[in-house]
């Protein structure tokens, strides 16, 4: 059977028309509903999943932390014991250790070396001064050599020397000594590490 | 398309926009912010679990406060000067040195946004005390500084300078002059000891954790003389205090 249409053009094209504008207000509203829905579902996640949660873990932190109140001493102690075993690292590390200084300093002087003053100061250069009496040059150069060896100095420079006579108490006797200075300064505030110390 | 359909596409258009102005954009932006807002407190919640486990367990450390007690006394909160004149004396009586003087200068280095430098005098009671106040950044200790001046023998000295190394307050000696005359050996040092008011640290989980380094530390300090708790001394009061006691 062969259906044929008898209507005139115009309304086949009005037909046509309506059925377009049909289809596109049914995407057209079926968009409008996608995004409505969209929304609702955002609102109701918000509401019933987001909001409750949030709600609840602040609840928590408010009851941890009337909990921890109870621990504020106890915090403020932990807090001022760090602060001050960090400032007093940071003070010890710039701090000389001086009685392995000094005890380096004895162990470094020979048999024939006397001390007449030593004045150090680790503000100033050189860091040491230090003034003495002895038997000879050599004495003093060895001494000199013995302190550039040493781990804790450096910049080891001979001043000076002069000859002075002196008289022994116990024999009456006039000796000759030589007097001497020497300067220097720290290599190392605080003790080497056993590493330096092989290097050296 | 013909006109009706744009009418449609172009009223759509509007309503989708409407509407996602108006509702979708700010439920959105607030869920967002919800979402990011209950990341943000679960972690400090997870923090707070944190420190009060790590402060529970400070709870069974009996030391905490002994050791509080010591980090106290090395870096005290105040100057106290007092007490620094009686350890640096007792160290030296300990080392069978004779204290021949002892002075004191208070520097005070605190952390201001300028750097400035202002000094005053003050005068107390007959005797004059110089007080530099220097302004530096980035510096919150504050330092006494002393000189004091020993005689005794050479090894007795060696003994002292050990003793300042582990004293219970924490000392730098900056400067000595050692001398040896009329069969006397004289030191005269220069240093300084410390004090902070308070503490810079911020309240978080690193900076209340104490770890073994920090107890050790504080542990093999070695405290000399005693302090004076003005309760317990006796002996105040003197009908001529010109009189020789």
């Amino acid at each position: 059977m062969v259906n044929i249409n008898l209507l005139p053009p115009q309304i086949k094209l009005k037909i046509k028309r309506n059925k377009q504008v049909a289809n596109i207000f049914s995407i057209c509203l079926v968009i409008v509903i996608g995004v409505g829905v969209l929304g609702v579902i955002f609102s109701s996640v918000k509401a019933t999943l987001l909001e409750p949660k949030l709600n609840s873990l602040k609840e928590q932190i408010k009851e941890a932390g009337i909990n921890l109140g109870t621990f504020g001493e106890l915090e403020n102690q932990a807090l001022f014991l760090n602060d001050r075993a960090k400032l007093a690292s940071s003070i010890e590390e710039k701090r000389p250790v001086w009685s392995y200084i000094i005890q380096d300093l004895i162990n470094s002087v020979p048999q024939d070396v006397q001390f007449v003053s030593l004045t150090a100061d680790i503000d100033k250069t050189p860091n040491f001064v230090l003034q003495g009496n002895t038997t000879s040059e050599r004495e003093i150069i060895k001494f000199k050599e013995k302190l550039e060896n040493s781990q804790f100095f450096k910049d080891v420079a001979f001043k000076s020397s002069s000859t002075t006579a002196s008289t022994t108490s116990t024999e009456k006797k006039e000796e000759s000594k030589l007097s001497f200075e020497l300067e220097f300064n720290l290599e190392n505030l605080s003790v080497p590490s056993q590493e330096n110390k092989e290097v050296k | 398309m013909n006109r009706a359909s744009w009418v449609i596409v172009a009223i759509t258009f509007l309503i989708i926009a409407a509407l996602g102005v108006l509702y979708l954009w700010p439920v959105a932006k607030s869920s967002w912010n919800i979402y990011q807002e209950t990341n943000q407190t679960k972690k400090d919640l997870e923090d707070i679990s944190k420190r009060k486990e790590v402060l529970t367990e400070l709870t069974k450390n009996d030391k905490l406060s002994y050791l509080y007690n010591i980090a106290s006394t090395y870096i005290p909160e105040e100057s106290k000067s007092g007490e620094l004149v009686i350890e640096l004396t007792a160290m030296a009586n300990q080392s069978n040195l004779k204290v021949e003087q002892v002075s004191l200068e208070q520097i005070e280095k605190t952390q201001k946004s300028n750097e400035e430098t202002t000094d005053k005098k003050t005068e107390t009671a007959g005797s004059s005390q110089k007080t530099s106040t220097t302004n530096v950044q980035e510096t919150s200790s504050q330092e006494v500084d002393f000189s004091m001046k020993v005689s005794g023998t050479f090894a007795d000295f060696l003994n002292f300078l050990k003793a300042t190394e582990t004293s219970s307050r924490l000392i730098s000696i900056t400067a000595m002059n050692l001398n040896q005359s009329n069969d006397q050996f004289i030191a005269q040092l220069n240093g300084k000891a410390y004090w902070k008011k308070g503490t810079d640290l911020e309240k978080n989980l690193t900076n209340i954790e104490i770890s073994k380094e920090t107890i050790a530390k504080f542990q093999n300090l070695k405290s000399y003389g005693t302090p004076i708790d003005l309760p317990t001394e006796s002996g105040f009061g003197r009908p001529d205090p010109f009189a020789e006691f």
